[in-house]
Parts: C-alpha cells; sequence; structure tokens
C-alpha cells in the first residue's frame, strides 16, 4: 500500500528541475520588465507632432490696415 | 599517522556508502513524471509563454505610445482648424501685410516712387534716397521664391530739406506708410546740402530699415561680401 507507483529517481534532478522552472520564470518576468521600459518609436514625422501656435495678433493687422496705402505704378509713374 | 588516515578513509567509505544508501530509500526519491512535469513546465515557458508575454508587453507598451501619438494629433488638428478659421477671418487683411514686407521682390523702384510722393506732397526737397544693396533681377536664381524666406533687412538713408512744418509733415508721412520703415536715426540741421543758408529753411537725414522677404542663401551667393541681417 505504501509503496509509490512508478519509476523512481534521485532527488538531485527533482531540485534541478525546481531549479530550472523558478530560473524559467524569473527569465519571463525581467523580459516582461524590458520589454514594458523599452522606448518604442512610432512612426510619424516630427513636424507633424511639432505644437503649432494657432494665435494671430489681429491687433497689428488692423495696425497695419490703418496704415496709408500708397500703390505706386512703377511703369507709368511720370 | 597512517592508521589514522585508514580510520578516517574507513570512515568516509562508512558515510558515503551510507549515503547511497540513503538515496536509494524510496521515500527519498522524487517521482520521475514528477521531475519530467517540472522541465516540461520549464520548457514551455521559455519556448511559449515567454515570448507570449514579450508581446503582449511589446503591443500594449506600442498601444500606450501612439495614444500618446494620437493626443498630440489631436491638438495639432484643433490647432490647425484654429488657425483655418482664422486665415478664412482675416483673409482680407493678409494682402496688407505683404505691402508692409514684400515677399516677392525688394520693391525698390516703388518705395523710391513713394518718397519722391511724399516729398512733393510735403513741399520737401528731396535731396536724396540711398537703399541698400538688392538683387533686382537674376536669371540664374530667384531668391524671392521658396518656402526659405526670411526677413531681410534693406538699410535706408533719406536726406530732405524744407521748412520745420514741412518736415514734420514728410516724416509723419513717411511713418504711416504702408511698406514699414524703422527709423534708427534723424540728424536735423539748419543748413541745407548744398552749403546755401536759407531763412527757416533746415535739412533732415533719416537713417533706417526696411525689410523685404528673401532667401538670405540665395542672396549671399548674388551679393557677395555683402552682410544681411
Amino acid at each position: 500500500m505504501n509503496k509509490k507507483a512508478g519509476r523512481q529517481v534521485s532527488r538531485i534532478y527533482y531540485q534541478i528541475g525546481v531549479m530550472t522552472l523558478v530560473t524559467s520564470i524569473l527569465w519571463v518576468m525581467l523580459s516582461i520588465y524590458q520589454a514594458v521600459n523599452k522606448d518604442i518609436d512610432v512612426q510619424v514625422k516630427k513636424e507633424m507632432l511639432t505644437p503649432l501656435s494657432a494665435e494671430l495678433d489681429t491687433e497689428v493687422l488692423d495696425e497695419l490696415v490703418s496704415r496709408r496705402q500708397m500703390k505706386v505704378d512703377v511703369d507709368n509713374f511720370r | 599517522m597512517s592508521e589514522s588516515k585508514q580510520t578516517l578513509a574507513s570512515r568516509y567509505k562508512h558515510y558515503a556508502l551510507d549515503i547511497k544508501r540513503y538515496y536509494r530509500i524510496p521515500a527519498v526519491q522524487k517521482s520521475l513524471s514528477l521531475v519530467l512535469s517540472l522541465f516540461i513546465t520549464a520548457f514551455f515557458i521559455i519556448a511559449a509563454i515567454r515570448p507570449t508575454f514579450i508581446t503582449i508587453a511589446s503591443l500594449q507598451k506600442s498601444i500606450v505610445e501612439s495614444e500618446k501619438v494620437l493626443t498630440q494629433l489631436n491638438t495639432k488638428v484643433r490647432s490647425l482648424e484654429q488657425a483655418q478659421r482664422l486665415w478664412e477671418e482675416n483673409m482680407g487683411k493678409i494682402a496688407y501685410v505683404d505691402s508692409s514686407i514684400p515677399t516677392t521682390k525688394a520693391d525698390y523702384d516703388s518705395y523710391i516712387k513713394t518718397i519722391e510722393i511724399i516729398a512733393l506732397e510735403s513741399q520737401v526737397f528731396l535731396e536724396g534716397t540711398n537703399l541698400g544693396d538688392a538683387l533686382l533681377y537674376s536669371s540664374i536664381f530667384d531668391p524671392y521664391t521658396g518656402t526659405e524666406r526670411e526677413g531681410i533687412t534693406l538699410p535706408v538713408t533719406i536726406s530732405v530739406s524744407g521748412t520745420y512744418p514741412q518736415i514734420i509733415q514728410f516724416y509723419k508721412s513717411l511713418t504711416s506708410l504702408d511698406r514699414l520703415l524703422d527709423p534708427l536715426s534723424v540728424t536735423l540741421a539748419t543748413e541745407g546740402k548744398q552749403g546755401k543758408e536759407q531763412q527757416g529753411q533746415i535739412s533732415m537725414s533719416l537713417s533706417g530699415n526696411i525689410q523685404y522677404m528673401a532667401s538670405k542663401s540665395l542672396l549671399e551667393k548674388a551679393l557677395p561680401g555683402k552682410e544681411k541681417r
């Protein structure tokens, strides 16, 4: 009744197996950590990501409009 | 001495045999299937689960980075929409910017004629007008086109003479023109350049800068040795 079923091996193989399993789990965790912290370059042109200032100084434009406009036709000036 | 060595050797042999016997005890041994399960599990973790998890982590990282880029792009799209709205609202005023700082030519002739007209209107005597170097025409290249244009400073010196109110009128007209003039110095003198001292007549020499848009690198080719600001 107490006799173990199946083939038995030395305890050292069991210990090596446990160490291999633990090492593989640690390896997986390390790989995931590296993958998470790896810099990923998204393929977008830098010009597209450059912030654009959509502000227009309309006061300056109004100042320009209020200035004296002189359109000189150089060819027919004389 | 040799006796003690023999004793030690026999003791070692005894214990070694004991350990061998100890490991042969079924209670100390482990099942082969258990050990194989451990190795197989480790193998699949390395061969299958690790690449899968790395791929998942990389994809998640990629999604996070893409969302950041998407946020930046959305911000830029909103800015572009606002810029387009501002452009449409102020489209009629853009022509005034072009007349203030010409973008397609130095507009040399027109500016000189304008000064002459103002001098006539103000009734001052235009003694001289001097503008800095500018490229009027080149059949080899055109610095007044392209996207690399920048503001080029053109120095201007104007000398007029007349009465004080006429000089003031001329100065006001000149500085309120659509072509922007940045006056740097104004010199007033009671004697004309011709050396004729007249009653109530003064002369004014004005130095300043006007601007136009052109490609600085192409202009430097055309006007070597002339430092453009």
